[in-house]
């Protein structure tokens, strides 16, 4: 079953000026439930305009989005129903906070889709338990934390909505390592506990080899490839060519290809590389021995 | 040694709370450093560990609480600094930032080039061949005439860069500079910083969280706490895996894999930065020739 997906998308933004620009032309991708899905392209490439069809931000001029089965502009006067079923982590979210305090500014999402309090209250705590936060922070104003905290607190207020699709724009931009990995590790929890679909943007090869399931390559506004991660990180050449690239250790991996050196060709996370390496060298070892 | 461009002197820095008067806890806690003329730099340290404070103290955006800090043996912590003083740091210091979108003023990109030598009062031929040249060091001459917002990320860092070099500086210093752009920008903008450092002879302070970045200076020096933990070349300073973990950071893919193979006692040398050599060692390891 798919969650979401997208038939033959057309955009052009500023259409009939001398601005005219095409961002998309005829995209086609599905994303199935309960996976994290990636999607990669270069700056221009059309994922941001992608990104804001999926929850109706912007209209195509052509083809569906499809949410659950059902094409969200089949009632337009309903769309506001997509907003909260498909959640939308913008860019550097924090700069979005506004409340007085974390909880209330998580609580904001929830409120508006008309919950109870009871409910509400069980939702802002499961959304901060997801992402990390102490409960001691929720009663804090968000301008009294760190960068990498009022990120959580951002995307904790979009996991409140518990929506089936939860998109992330370039979750982890500008965090450095423990930060990156904390705001991975609670997309991963919540995706794990509710079993719903996440859609990851990233410029970061070696976070979506880490934390996707799948992954879809967009080059100046077309679909230029999808798959797993190792159909995909397998176009090493075309990937390059396309302003991307593949994990650095991927990239080793060719290098010991080329020198005679067996591996496997479908290894992007140094985990995968160390097991397949001590394999070899083990394997050596014990010929040795024997 | 060389003569130092940018000597620190015990200098703490620590930012004012909401109370005026009122210091929040320091930043940055009693560093000295010195860093030569020419060298290529990079600053590593955690979201909130100084790095930034460091920069924005060099080009005098924020004054040190505590300590003196000297560029090119003139002491900017001093006084008696006019303000042609401070400006005249800021043109031979200029400063490149995360986002190019917020660095780009003009609607055409040879103007916005043009930008920082116009406010410095330079004659228009001076202006004409300073900005043709900047744009030819960057890679940008073909899109002069161009729209900046029509570029993509990477092309306008360069831009940024451009209206820098223009100015003439001695030093740039690069604030995470290539952390919003995809792997092809990060490529151009790396090689750019690159070039100027060892064609032009511009020292360069790069702030990066990217450890493959970071491989590519002359030295690295780790932040963690508001003090210089780790100071040395890219060789030592990642050999040491489980410092660098300690205080947050990570290491390079290659390196992380062969620094865990030699704890399993394989015979390989996690401190290698070169992926062809690592490569080289470890097929020769696996394949006894």
């Amino acid at each position: 079953m798919n969650a979401l997906e997208l038939r033959n998308i057309e955009y052009t933004y500023s259409k009939n000026t001398p601005f005219e620009n095409t961002a998309l032309k005829g995209v086609t991708v599905a994303f199935e439930q309960g996976r994290v899905n990636g999607l990669i392209g270069h700056t221009g490439s059309g994922k941001s305009t992608l990104v804001q069809m999926m929850n109706g931000l912007l209209k195509p001029d052509a083809g569906e989005v499809i949410l659950a089965g059902k094409n969200i502009w089949d009632e337009p006067k309903k769309i506001r129903d997509a907003r909260f079923r498909c959640g939308l982590v913008f860019q550097y979210p924090e700069y979005q906070l506004f409340e007085e305090t974390c909880e209330k500014d998580i609580a904001f999402g929830p409120k508006n889709m008309g919950l109870d309090a009871d409910e509400i209250n069980r939702r802002v705590f499961s959304a901060a338990d997801f992402v990390g936060l102490d409960r001691d922070i929720l009663q804090k104003s968000p301008f009294e934390l760190s960068g990498g905290q009022k990120r959580r607190v951002a995307l904790a207020g979009v996991m409140a909505m518990e929506p089936e699709v939860l998109v992330l724009d370039e979750p982890a931009a500008g965090l450095d390592p423990i930060g990156r990995t904390e705001i991975f590790g609670g997309i991963r929890r919540y995706q794990r506990t509710k079993g719903n679909t996440v859609i990851i943007v990233s410029h970061s090869m070696e976070d979506v080899a880490e934390y996707c399931d799948t992954l879809t390559v967009l080059k100046n506004g077309e679909v230029l490839r999808s798959g797993s991660c190792a159909e995909v990180f397998a176009y090493e050449k075309e990937l390059t060519e396309s302003g991307l690239g593949v994990p650095q250790i991927t990239r080793f991996m060719r290098l010991l290809r080329e020198r005679g050196v067996k591996v496997a060709e479908d290894i992007y996370t140094v985990d995968a590389a160390f097991d397949e390496l001590r394999r070899i060298l083990d394997g050596k070892r014990g010929g040795a021995d024997a | 040694m060389r003569e130092p461009f940018i000597k620190f002197e015990n200098v703490s820095y620590s930012y004012e709370g909401d109370e005026e008067g009122i210091l929040l806890p320091p930043v940055l806690k009693n560093v000295s450093f010195e860093i030569e003329k020419g060298s290529f730099v990079a600053v590593l340290g955690h979201n909130g560990s100084g790095k930034s404070t460091l920069a924005k103290l060099i080009n005098m955006i924020l004054y040190p609480t505590e300590g003196r800090i000297y560029i090119d043996g003139r002491d900017i912590t001093d006084e008696n600094m006019t303000e042609d003083d401070v400006y005249d740091i800021r043109r031979r210091i200029g400063m490149v930032f995360q986002n190019p979108d917020n660095q780009l003023v003009a609607t055409v990109v040879e103007e916005d080039v043009a930008f920082g030598p116009e406010n410095l009062g330079v004659e228009p031929s001076e202006i004409r061949r300073r900005v043709d040249e900047a744009l030819e060091t960057v890679g940008m001459s073909e899109f002069k005439r161009h729209s900046p917002h029509q570029l993509s990320g990477g092309q306008k860092q360069r831009i940024a860069i451009a209206g820098i070099i223009a100015m003439l500086p001695e030093c740039i210093v690069f604030d995470e500079s290539t952390a919003m752009l995809d792997p092809r920008g990060r490529a151009e903008v790396m090689d750019t910083i690159e070039r100027l450092n060892r064609e032009n002879g511009i020292t360069v302070l790069h702030i990066t969280h990217n450890m493959d970045e970071a491989v590519r200076a002359d030295r690295v020096i780790v932040i963690n706490d508001g003090r210089i933990c780790i100071d040395g070349t890219p060789k030592e300073v990642f050999s040491s895996v489980e410092q660098l973990r300690l205080v947050g950071l990570d290491v390079p893919q290659v390196t992380e894999l062969l620094y865990d193979l030699e704890n399993c006692g394989f015979d390989v040398d996690h401190t290698e930065l070169d992926e062809e050599k690592c490569a080289d060692a470890l097929a020769k390891l696996i394949l006894g020739r």
